[in-house]
């Protein structure tokens, strides 16, 4: 590691360079699979940054858009799906769980790369971050700007991600998700604006690394459980319960979980204010739902923070989300509940290890 | 990450207070505390005043006697270094700290972990150093305040009440030196302080933190990848003194005076934090005489990349690091080496 380090130092900037010197060597191979997204959009004209509906690349074009990238690594790409990623859905994560399951056992196969729509981007990483059981690198790319646009982001963050996956340096750092040059873990990487280019953070708790024009360089490791370290195996899960996500507000009505309770939810994830504060009335409703067996999870529509549990939760039944968001704790919470673990000190114990 | 303490933690459901009883009764941890002085230390004419204040007034042992609460956890043993602003702490008190935190760590096995009272001017030079020299896995904090200890709503108490809350965590250990003020967790390589008077100065720019200390616990997310302590190949017990090496500032028709008189004073290592056309020209020169030469940014955050000729040339890149901080480094790279591919993998590795 330390001397590929130096090797490196000494050929910037010539990433190219270093692609032939890894090609004497045998690329590493990479599988891509693409679900689609901005990243596989097009526009009406290269001026078309919003409301793209021209149609969709497949995920050989888009490898063609940046030939470059077959320097530095051997790709197997296949279009998974081609979706907008407000379409994805829980069926799809567990075929794409159990397609990279199966194939990271494959000695040939150094990692993966998947196209993916921004918008719920980071679910899609969460779940494989929790139910993927290889320690090979999984990255989630997407981009802010369709492949048609001008200064489209889409080619440098596909390559790049084609140069993390290809990374020994990115392996047992659970998935990753990479654009604007920066990775981020899957548990707390989240899209933070809706048109800019370095729109994916992990808020107070930063970056893993980069990809600078002289390679892949990690500072961080996550600590929390994650990939072949994760108790959930998607094989032993048939469905996934439904569960939503209710926002507090000053004033908050309760109807909406009670609501929600009776169309079926198992379990409701409150977006509460500060450290997961919920209205009275949400907390009667709260009340009434956990105690015909609703689960409750309180985090924080704050953005980033802890959720620490406290007596009135305790009193409410909610259960303390640390610094999840919410909609991360959604997925946390369904693949609790559909291995079975809806005990609440199971709960409380899958919360504070993941 | 699976550890029994978590372990145990989860059984003992929703009662962290039990547990916390429980366990501290058991084995309460041992923790030095070294005072070098700071706005923790600082003392104003009155509660209101948030600046001028005299730093480095009140000894340590004085700060401890008003916290505590922190006997709930921990034995607290403590030792005044020196007690001064931050901006007069010099390489011979970095290396006075370090060997005597060394030392302890050798013939004091039960000490569990140290924490470092300092002021915040300069505290994440202190830290790095002690990140890079203390050759052991146990937790080192170093903590300061942004209001002096006098203050109204001061953060001083607080702080130093978490400091020693995180020297005690067990999860801590292996993590290299820490930067503990506002809940927040910073390692020493990247916390650096961002704000003149805000609480919340310090962190680590778009490496975030490693972890908080919050009202229930201390909690990680993150772990550091580069080398430090007890990974660290610079053992500092036989240097006498540091080498004097200096900063210049790059900006538009920077003159090459500051390097020049740099040169003139005898540095033998220069970190340009940024250049212009005249200081690249004089850095050019002084290389030529044997002086290092690493080029580094005033961005605030990114890496510098180098370049296999400049490196044939001598120059080297400062990674990420701050200007301050690749001048630590750099201080202790040259008690070792001059050679500027050693150097160079130095400054790819820390």
């Amino acid at each position: 590691m330390i001397s590929k380090k130096v090797l490196q130092v000494f050929l910037i900037p010539s990433v190219v360079l270093i692609s032939f010197a890894s090609a004497y060597a045998g690329l590493p191979k990479v599988v891509v699979l693409g679900t689609g997204g901005t990243i596989q959009s097009k526009g009406d004209t290269r001026m078309t940054r919003y409301d793209y509906r021209a149609g969709r690349f497949d995920i050989s074009e888009i490898i063609d858009l940046i030939p470059q990238v077959k320097k530095i690594a051997e790709l197997e790409a296949e279009q998974f799906t081609n979706i907008g990623s407000p379409s994805m859905t829980p069926d799809i994560w567990k075929s794409l769980a159990e397609r990279i399951n199966e194939t990271a056992l494959r000695s040939d196969v150094s990692g993966f790369v998947l196209t993916h729509g921004t918008n719920t981007l980071e679910e899609t990483a969460y779940f494989l971050h929790l139910t993927v059981q290889t320690d090979k690198p999984v990255v989630i790319v997407g981009a802010q700007r369709p492949s048609t646009s001008i200064s489209a982001d889409g080619p440098m963050n596909f390559y790049n991600a084609v140069q993390v996956a290809a990374s020994p340096e990115a392996r047992d750092k659970g998935v990753l998700i990479c654009m604007n040059q920066q990775i981020n873990s899957a548990r707390e990487g989240t899209k933070t604006s809706a048109y800019k280019v370095e729109a994916f953070q992990s808020r107070d708790l930063g970056l893993l690394g980069v990809v600078d024009p002289d390679g892949v360089h990690f500072l961080r490791a996550p600590v929390r459980r994650h990939t072949y370290l994760s108790e959930f195996d998607v094989s032993d899960i048939s469905s996934f319960p439904r569960i939503d996500v209710v926002p507090s507000f000053a004033d908050a009505a309760g109807d909406l979980i009670t609501f929600l309770a009776s169309a079926g939810a198992e379990g409701i994830v409150l977006a509460g204010h500060g450290a997961g504060g919920a209205s009275p009335a949400q907390g009667e409703a709260f009340k009434t739902a956990t105690s015909n067996g609703v689960i409750a999870i309180a985090c924080s529509r704050t953005g980033s923070g802890r959720v620490i549990e406290s007596s009135r939760m305790l009193e409410y039944g909610l259960i303390a989300g640390d610094n999840l968001l919410p909609h991360k704790a959604r997925i946390l919470l369904m693949l609790a509940i559909a291995s079975g673990k809806s005990e609440r000190s199971e709960l409380i114990r899958i919360f504070d290890q993941y | 990450m699976l550890n029994l303490f978590s372990n145990l933690r989860r059984l003992v459901l929703g009662s962290f207070i039990l547990l916390s009883s429980m366990t501290m009764s058991a084995s309460k941890s041992n923790i030095h505390v070294l005072g070098t002085g700071g706005t923790i230390s600082g003392a104003a004419p009155s509660p209101e005043m948030l600046s001028g204040y005299e730093s480095g007034t009140f000894p340590v042992v004085e700060l401890l006697k008003e916290v505590p609460e922190v006997s709930d956890f921990a034995r607290v043993t403590s030792e005044q270094i020196i007690n001064v602003g931050s901006g007069s702490i010099n390489g011979e008190v970095l290396l006075k700290l370090a060997n005597r935190i060394n030392k302890l760590c050798k013939e004091k096995p039960e000490i569990d972990g140290y924490v470092v009272t300092h002021g915040t001017g300069t505290l994440e030079e202190t830290a790095y150093f002690l990140n890079l020299t203390i050759l052991s896995d146990k937790p080192v904090v170093i903590v300061g305040a942004m209001r002096p200890w006098t203050a109204t709503s001061g953060d001083g108490p607080l702080n130093l009440y978490n400091a020693i809350r995180v020297a005690s965590a067990p999860e801590s250990r292996g993590k290299g030196a820490l930067i503990v003020l506002n809940d927040e967790i910073n390692s020493a390589r990247d916390g650096t302080k961002t704000d003149t008077y805000r609480v919340e100065t310090f962190n680590s720019r778009e490496y975030g933190f490693l972890g908080y200390a919050d009202p229930d616990k201390v909690v990680y997310y993150r772990k550091p990848l580069k080398r430090h302590t007890f990974q660290t190949e610079f053992d500092i017990t036989d240097v006498v003194s540091l080498p004097k090496v200096d900063i210049v500032y790059g900006y538009q028709e920077g003159s090459r005076g500051s390097v020049d008189g740099l040169v003139a004073s005898g540095s033998v290592g220069i970190i340009a934090a940024s250049r212009s056309p005249d200081i690249s020209v004089a850095l050019e020169e002084a290389q030529r005489k044997g002086i290092t030469v690493v080029r580094s940014d005033r961005k605030g955050q990114g890496r510098v990349l180098n370049s296999e000729s400049r490196l044939k040339e001598g120059t080297i890149s400062s990674d990420n690091l701050r200007p301050q901080k690749a001048r630590i480094l750099l201080q202790l790279a040259l008690t070792k080496t001059s050679e500027p591919t050693e150097i160079q993998r130095i400054f790819n590795q820390y």
